[in-house]
């Protein structure tokens, strides 16, 4: 199967989306607190709020201002959308080979920020980004094998 | 003479590491709760104090110290009750100590909600037993540590 059809693109999507405009919101609030002055980036900061502690020590500046998301949090978001654009490029076949990749690197991920193993933002940024690359995985593969049991598209 | 000199000596790298420095508005200051505050325990109005996490420069100059203080206050709270009821607490800083002890003016607000247990109290105690109106919800705590973001209000001219 491939990625090209529009209907393989349904599940990723529902997850990319929302990606994109968190991560956009997580950069807009440093830039217009840096650029545009206080309080022009408070909304975007208040907007996630809900999703992350936003300690700001533990997050990337921009414009000595905090991203409004932790560098664990804008490596996962970045790790969904690097996810994204790789199943949107894939030609190969996918499957329970990469429903099995997705879980491994999305459990590993999960697992290493329990346990708190990284130490810098720069590598909380990595285990996140391999989380939400393994995260992606995860949703396409499965969101390919539905479609693949409810026959919508062909099992190769 | 000598005493001249000794005075001259003294005085001297006073002048040359006091700096006046201006704190522009609108910069970004970390601060750390030092200790727990709970929304059953305190009271509005009631004195909050936080420490600098990352000291402030500015143009090579500490205008704000690493641990400097930083208070604030109580400004909302509801406490956890009876249906599951969860407790909210809001604190707001509003001020940092600087290097040369001037009061900075900020602004810095962190609101916390315990999870709310209103509805599930209230199937449990409709299908299963009607004393389960009686569970307490969790009251909201501001854990020590907890990072919160300030910003400075206003420009500031601070001796560094």
């Amino acid at each position: 199967m491939s990625y090209k059809k529009p209907l393989l693109a349904v599940g990723p999507s529902i997850f990319a989306l929302p990606t994109l405009i968190i991560l956009a919101a997580a950069v807009a609030a440093p830039l217009g607190n840096g650029l545009l002055g206080y309080p022009t980036g408070e909304r975007f900061y208040s907007f996630l709020s809900d999703i992350c502690h936003q300690f700001p020590t533990r997050s990337f500046w921009l414009f000595e201002h905090p991203l409004a998301i932790c560098a664990r949090c804008t490596g996962g978001y970045l790790g969904i959308t690097a996810g994204f654009i790789a199943v949107l490029l894939a030609k190969g076949p996918t499957g329970r080979n990469h429903l099995a990749i997705g879980a491994a690197l999305f459990v590993t991920a999960l697992l290493e920020a329990y346990v708190g193993l990284s130490d810098g933002n720069i590598w909380r940024a990595f285990s996140g980004f391999v989380g939400g690359y393994g995260l992606m995985l995860l949703i396409s593969s499965a969101s390919a094998l539905f479609f693949v049991k409810l026959r919508l598209i062909p099992n190769h | 003479m000598k005493r001249a000199m000794i005075f001259l000596l003294a005085w001297l790298p006073g002048i040359a590491l006091s700096a006046e420095v201006r704190l522009p508005g609108g910069t970004a200051i970390v601060l750390t709760t030092t200790s727990s505050i709970n929304s059953d325990t305190s009271s509005v109005g009631e004195a909050v104090t936080a420490t600098v996490t990352t000291a402030v420069v500015i143009d090579g100059v500490t205008v704000i110290a690493s641990g400097a203080q930083a208070t604030g206050t109580v400004n909302r709270k509801e406490d956890s009750g009876m249906i599951g009821q969860s407790g909210k607490l809001t604190v707001e800083f509003t001020s940092v100590l600087a290097v040369d002890g001037t009061s900075v003016p900020i602004v810095a607000t962190k609101t916390i909600e315990a999870k709310d247990e209103v509805a599930g109290t209230v199937v449990v105690s409709t299908l299963l037993c009607p004393l389960a109106l009686l569970n307490e919800g969790d009251a909201a705590i501001l854990p020590a540590g907890t990072q919160i973001r300030a910003i400075s209000i206003g420009d500031v001219t601070i001796n560094g």
